[in-house]
């Protein structure tokens, strides 16, 4: 017959007058009531965050697992709690389950004694309200303390109790900038939503001059606007959005300019001791006329130096090899794509004029798959 | 050198881009011979013919290589050509094919160099 499976799990301290003479009040009990339900329900959330392609946790995850009260340790309050798994578990059931039980275990105790004053991120806000039952049979001047790694200890107390409860629901206001790209413009509601490099949408009150500048970059990927003001942030420090005060720049064709940057600050040697520094003047008129004719649809050019102090544009992945070869001191392109089956595309332009761009550009419209098409 | 000889190419740091894509450049010849530097990987694996690249005080983001036959096959040759520091070292020669026909050359070879993947990557390395 198969026997349960147990092993130690967590042994909290309890101290206060109560606690003195060594015993555990009976309502402390309830409060490790509380900690199994936490922990098991905690464990269902981190392991569904492992595994963003599932809607449950597996059958059977958290059947069967229970804390036990195995012992109250001579010489303190200190409860040994266990992990009990029931004997119908399989050990890969087992296996399965504990690695995020242990989880569970870290992230309540971080979130009793969170760093810096930020929650984990691991904690959802949903689970707060148990700490309404977790340690509420602690009076005043009393402490619940979880050990958890690197020999830290989390302090729970009735005033931390009731900031984690109240914690759901805080908002903090905070000076704070950040940069991203425009995604959305509301030119009733007078908003922006400005979507950060880690894939967040905020939401960010429209200044008045900024009109012009939202029409122009309102969903151009390869602007880029810098925002300041007071946001407002959760229990978990996680920017909620922008409540006043924005400034809100501007600088287009970002993504063109970035590329041109590195480039800009080559000294001459560059190429083993070889390599001429394109010259900045020619550069930067360059970088400015493509910032202003080449299309949007098209995917950006990767852009290199070469050892003559020019610059040759090339586009990873495409079938045709395309390339354009820029002379700088002349500002004469010279673009190539590999012909399947039919001669080579080349072609000379001069890039002084307008007229020049347009034709230039218009070109490389023919000869280069846009992003939809790739 | 056979065929499958795999001729390695060390690449400069500004002749690759954040996403691992190799500029034509990289298998360009040098104006003053109209060759393109290479170490012949049946002598030194990737790894020593970029220490020793490196060792030499030249920069390099890794090392690239094309086969003997790739080399044939879009119309060049190559050749031994030991220096006194660098026994394994061996040359493309682009002959008389300069300009606009030997970029053409060089971008059909960084193709081939491309599609054989970085052969070694010294910031992959240090961090395994």
């Amino acid at each position: 017959m198969n026997k349960k499976k147990s092993e130690e799990f967590l042994q909290p301290e309890f101290e206060g007058q109560r606690f003195l003479d060594h015993r555990l009040p009976v309502d402390v009990a309830a409060d490790l009531a509380t900690y199994q339900t936490l922990v098991l329900e905690l464990s269902k959330h981190l392991y569904l965050k492992a595994h963003p392609k599932r809607q449950k946790v597996p059958r059977g995850f958290a059947r069967g697992v229970e804390l036990h009260l195995e012992k109250i340790e001579e010489g303190s309050a200190k409860p040994l709690l266990a992990l009990v798994f029931a004997a119908h578990m399989a050990t890969a059931q087992i296996n399965q389950s504990k690695p995020y039980l242990e989880q569970a275990r870290e992230v309540i105790a971080q979130c009793i004694s969170p760093s810096g004053d930020k929650l984990p991120e691991d904690f959802p806000k949903e689970l707060l309200h148990h700490f309404s039952s977790l340690g509420r049979s602690l009076r005043e001047g009393e402490r619940m303390n979880l050990a958890f790694s690197g020999g830290k200890k989390a302090t729970l107390t009735p005033e931390r109790r009731e900031r984690l409860v109240a914690a759901a629901h805080e908002v903090f206001k905070e000076t704070t900038s950040f940069s991203g790209t425009l995604v959305g413009v509301h030119f009733e509601k007078r908003y922006l939503v400005v979507k950060t490099d880690a894939g967040k949408q905020i939401q960010v009150p429209m200044p008045d001059d900024f009109d012009e500048h939202a029409r122009q970059s309102g969903g151009r990927q390869r602007d880029r606007v810098t925002v300041s003001g007071l946001g407002e942030y959760d229990s978990w420090k996680r920017l909620l959005r922008i409540a006043e005060g924005a400034t809100v720049t501007v600088d287009q064709g970002y993504e063109l300019g970035k590329a041109f940057h590195t480039i800009s600050e080559l000294k001459d040697g560059w190429y083993d001791g070889k390599g001429v520094a394109p010259s900045n003047g020619k550069l930067d008129y360059f970088r400015d006329r493509m910032i202003e004719f080449y299309p949007d649809d098209l995917p950006l050019p990767i852009i290199f130096p070469t050892p003559e102090g020019n610059i040759v544009l090339e586009w990873d992945g495409l079938p045709a090899d395309p390339s354009v070869d820029v002379n700088l001191k002349t500002l004469v392109a010279y673009f190539h794509a590999f012909g399947k089956d039919v001669p080579d595309v080349e072609s000379e332009f001069p890039l002084d004029s307008d007229e020049d761009w347009i034709h230039f550009t218009k070109l490389l419209g023919t000869q280069i798959p846009t992003i939809s098409e790739r | 050198m056979k065929p499958e000889t795999i001729l390695l190419r060390q690449v400069h740091p500004n002749f690759r881009d954040k996403d691992g894509f190799i500029t034509k450049q990289a298998f360009l010849p040098t104006p003053d011979d109209n060759k393109t530097s290479m170490d012949n990987g049946d002598h030194v694996t990737a790894r020593e013919s970029y220490e020793n690249h490196r060792k030499r005080g030249k920069d390099s983001i890794g090392t690239w290589g094309v086969s003997l036959a790739e080399v044939v096959g879009v119309g060049l040759s190559a050749a031994p050509d030991p220096l006194p520091d660098q026994a394994e070292h061996c040359v493309i020669d682009y002959d008389k094919v300069t300009g606009k026909p030997a970029e053409k050359l060089a971008k059909r070879l960084r193709d081939h160099a491309a599609e054989r993947n970085c052969l070694h990557d010294p910031n992959a390395a240090a961090a395994e």
